[in-house]
């Protein structure tokens, strides 16, 4: 059994910030356990630009941002284990079971972080119909496909959904020489950030079908083509809309979900909503010890903003560990008002000596509305915002004199029509 | 190429591989010809893997005359009884015992399948029994409001039949069967003086035999035509099946489905051996033996009469869906014989049911044989046991130690959702029968089976296969030739 102070389960950009924060926190025995034979996780196969922005105030690519992380952490006296796979945690001993090349390895921690990041929802998850053949892949398995494995998975291709790694990859596709015959998105908005939409496929002239959905794939052993169709606000196929594109490859972009197989293991519980844990505002689970972050615990849309929270996770942890995480106390538990689909954390511990950031998506798409908090039948806080896209994270800060006051067991976030 | 054989088998799915396993067990020489990149067939692959106890019971309700047929509904009640449990422990196959409710909505329904269970128990099925409403909603408290009380046998068995298939035909392999796959069968070549079978003509040479036996399900009429008599034709059900997630809180213990009806069992909500629920099948006749397309209607309807069952049942938690070819035969009675056209032609065709009945097939096929006049000497070094690749999943953690202490690709997860390592992905492709494809793969060890669809490992595994096997990557298959993943590297 090896033993360590905190324990880190994946070493994406989530993992990476949570490992340094806790070492600089004071923890003086760090382990990272990577599945992958190198530290960076999917920021590896991110090529593109567009990161960093906040975080470092310059522009740089996946692999650029993970690396100023990756070396951080190699000049710090951190434990990294590569091509290790967790397979359970017993979340009452904090023990995390895992294996590699070498053999079973068990670590003893005193206190673990959960940062496995998130899988990609496949074509069945939306169940559309046609046949099975090959061609088909999820977005991020054919940027691995290209970018990491310099393996190019088709010639013609049209993309579903119009999340980041849909348009991204039809940007990547086209400087490929693949033809991208259009991205088809069932919503009436961009599932997406709006800059992708003008970077990735409006400069290339990549028709968005909005509205649209995949009422057909064709070809027995490789895709010959799809049919697609526009869709009334109940989803109906609407007649007569229907049209044919030839095609080799779909890319299915529909949604990513939380990786918390692990996390149940331990005995975390998730929020039905966001698919990941219900933590508190030092990102501490249900589980005593146990903390998370990055896109285990919600998928954002910004790595900086993962960087930001996980080195919260990074220092409570090592608080934990040291036993100087202030006892939990009661919580103050957040709720979703008008227009909020989830909010993270989900709970603030009373009496916290620190302003509190809280993550949020709306429902559906707004223009000119008021961001509230309130608590007690008190606004605590009011924000302007022009226009909320369900594609894009929101958030507000909460200061610590706000929270003190408050005596309420919820605390309602919820948007207000100006 | 030409071969010169005892015994040709046409056909690699279970029942295919079933009759090679069984007659392995003699001095003879036997190939099985299979035009599929895979050994593994066809329905045998899209179906839900239960080893029906129920069958007499449920199939009585179909008032087919071909159940009245003793011999046939034997077959049922010996597979279960008698063959499988040695069979499984043989190979070693994953195999749970579920058990089985047909519940009734009304008296009427409790009426025909008492009337069934009578004809039943007249053939075997001695365990069927009926319960009361209490007893329907103590054994599926997740039921449906509404029911008045159903049948329920406690026999019925999941079974993994990918495994089982696979185990068959490599105990069959191990024991000296050669299996030619890509190789499809033309014709049956008949001496027509005697009419006596000389061999089987196939696109990739002459196979001299003195028997050929047709398992090809679907196609057996096609085959059968070229022996110069064929009073039968196959046709397709086509079956859409939605495939859910484990650990769903409302999934059932035992296998769950209304009263049959005229045509068939009707939409069934069944645990698989490996934990996940199959919905469906429906059931629609066609023509065309190669569709194999899902349709929104077709899966909304399944799940529409699966809610009428369980009304959490919910299609998002649906990891895949697929639409199986079941293969009926007009007229619908099951042929399992030595024909008397053509002396050394034998078939099995019109199995409606061949998870459940194969290895009972096999063994009738055997002493049909026997009675026929083939030689069938045992033999002294028979070996029942297949060598079944060590699963990870399966061991301790001890075994895991000592697993990857001796091969160290045994540390390496591949599959994460399945928990499949690098080592028994190689050894799937080393071990006979030889996965060549990512989905003879995903077969064999249920890498790519699980919630992410093989979105993490399916890259991976493209790349071990083109490793093991020394070819270039852009020629891995998904399965069948064309089905190619990779089209081009990316920058030379």
């Amino acid at each position: 059994m090896l033993e360590f102070d905190v324990a880190v389960i994946g070493a994406g950009p989530a993992g990476l910030a949570a490992a340094l924060a806790a070492k600089r926190s004071g923890a003086q025995k760090v382990v990272l356990v990577e599945r992958d034979f190198r530290m960076g996780g999917i920021l590896e196969q991110c090529i593109h630009m567009g990161f960093g922005l906040k975080y470092f105030g310059e522009e740089l690519s996946g692999p650029e941002y993970a690396a100023r992380f990756i070396k951080r952490i190699e000049e710090e006296d951190i434990t990294v284990m590569l091509d290790t796979m967790v397979l359970s945690i017993d979340g009452d001993m904090r023990v995390i079971h895992a294996v590699n090349k070498n053999g079973v390895v068990n670590i003893k921690a005193g206190s673990i972080i959960l940062s496995m990041g998130c899988r990609e929802r496949t074509r069945a998850q939306v169940a559309v119909p046609g046949t099975r053949p090959a061609g088909i892949f999820t977005a991020g398995t054919a940027q691995r496909f290209i970018n990491v494995q310099n393996e190019l998975v088709g010639k013609k291709a049209v993309i579903v959904g119009s999340g980041d790694i849909g348009m991204i990859m039809a940007r990547r596709l086209t400087l490929e020489g693949v033809k991208v015959e259009g991205v088809v998105e069932i919503m009436p908005y961009l599932a997406g950030l709006t800059r992708n939409r003008v970077q990735c496929l409006d400069d290339y002239d990549i028709p968005l079908y909005l509205s649209h959905t995949i009422s057909d794939i064709r070809g027995q052993y490789r895709v010959e083509g799809v049919s697609v169709a526009r869709i009334d606000e109940n989803r109906e196929i609407i007649e007569g809309t229907e049209f044919d594109i030839d095609c080799d490859t779909i890319l299915f972009s529909v949604g990513l979900i939380p990786e918390n197989e692990v996390s149940k293991s331990a005995g975390v519980l998730l929020d039905p909503v966001t698919g990941g844990p219900i933590v508190d505002d030092h990102m501490e689970t249900n589980i005593s010890g146990i903390f998370a972050c990055g896109n285990v615990l919600h998928v954002n849309d910004l790595v900086d903003n993962v960087s930001i929270e996980s080195e919260k996770a990074g220092k409570a942890a090592a608080l934990f560990a040291q036993g100087r995480l202030h006892e939990k106390t009661e919580a103050i538990s957040l709720a979703c008002g008008e227009n909020i689909r989830y909010v993270t954390p989900q709970k603030i511990v009373r009496g916290g000596q620190d302003d509190v950031t809280i993550y949020f998506r709306v429902s559906s798409p707004e223009r000119n509305i008021r961001i509230q908090a309130e608590a007690d039948g008190a606004v605590l806080l009011e924000e302007k915002r022009a226009f909320v896209n369900p594609g894009e994270i929101e958030f507000i800060t909460l200061q610590k004199e706000n929270l003190s006051g408050i005596n309420a067991e919820q605390l309602i976030i919820r948007t207000v029509r100006e | 190429m030409d071969y010169k054989t005892d015994v040709v088998i046409v056909g690699a799915g279970i029942v295919g591989s079933a009759v090679a396993r069984q007659l392995s067990r003699y001095e003879l020489d036997v190939m099985v010809v299979e035009k599929k990149e895979d050994i593994g067939g066809t329905a045998s692959r899209q179906n839900q893997g239960v080893v029906c106890a129920t069958s007499v019971f449920s199939m009585l309700m179909y008032e087919d005359e071909h159940m009245m047929d003793p011999t046939i509904t034997n077959l049922f009640t010996i597979s279960n009884a008698l063959i499988y449990p040695q069979w499984i422990a043989d190979l070693e196959v994953k195999y749970r015992q579920i058990g089985a409710i047909c519940v009734a909505k009304n008296q009427d329904e409790m009426d025909k399948m008492e009337v069934a269970r009578k004809k039943g128990w007249e053939r075997g099925d001695y365990r069927t029994r009926r319960v009361t409403k209490k007893q329907v909603y103590e054994l599926v408290p997740q039921l449906a409001p509404g029911y008045i009380g159903g049948y329920y046998c406690p026999d019925e068995c999941a079974i993994d039949v990918f495994d089982l298939v696979v185990a068959m035909m490599q105990n069959a392999m191990e024991n000296g069967v050669k299996v030619l796959t890509k190789t499809k069968a033309l014709a049956i070549d008949v001496d027509k003086e005697t009419k006596t079978v000389r061999g089987l003509k196939t696109d990739k040479g002459y196979i001299e035999a003195n028997y050929v036996i047709n398992c090809c399900a679907i196609y057996a009429d096609d085959l059968a035509k070229t022996t110069g008599y064929c009073d039968y034709r196959c046709y397709p059900r086509y079956g859409q099946t939605p495939i859910m997630d484990k650990n769903l809180p409302y999934a059932p213990t035992p296998m769950v489905r209304p009263c049959p009806g005229r045509v068939a069992t009707g939409v069934a909500i069944t645990p698989t051996a490996s934990g996940n629920l199959g919905v469906g099948p429906s059931a629609d006749n066609g023509e065309d033996k190669e569709y194999t397309a899902t349709t929104k209607e077709g899966i909304e309807k399944v799940m529409e009469q699966a809610r009428k069952l369980i009304p959490e049942m919910d299609l998002r938690d649906s990891v895949t869906q697929f639409t199986g070819a079941r293969c009926c035969k007009d007229p619908s009675n099951w042929v399992i014989e030595v024909s008397h056209n053509i002396k050394g032609y034998c078939e099995a065709v019109g199995i409606t049911q061949g998870v459940t009945a194969a290895p009972a097939i096999a063994c009738y096929i055997q002493n049909l044989l026997e009675n026929d006049g083939l030689q069938l000497e045992p033999k002294d070094d028979f070996q029942p046991h297949r060598k079944k690749i060590k699963r990870f999943v399966d061991m301790t953690e001890e075994e895991r130690a000592e697993a990857i202490a001796e091969d160290p690709a045994y540390g390496t997860v591949i599959c994460r959702c399945e928990t499949v390592t690098e080592a028994e992905i190689v050894r799937a492709i080393h071990t006979p029968p030889y996965a060549r494809s990512v989905d003879a793969i995903k077969r064999r060890l249920r890498a790519g089976m699980g919630r992410c669809q093989g979105g993490f490992c399916s890259s991976r595994i493209v790349e071990i296969l083109a490793r093991e096997l020394k070819v270039p990557v852009e020629t891995i298959t998904k399965n069948e030739p064309g089905s190619e993943i990779i089209v081009d590297t990316c920058r030379k």
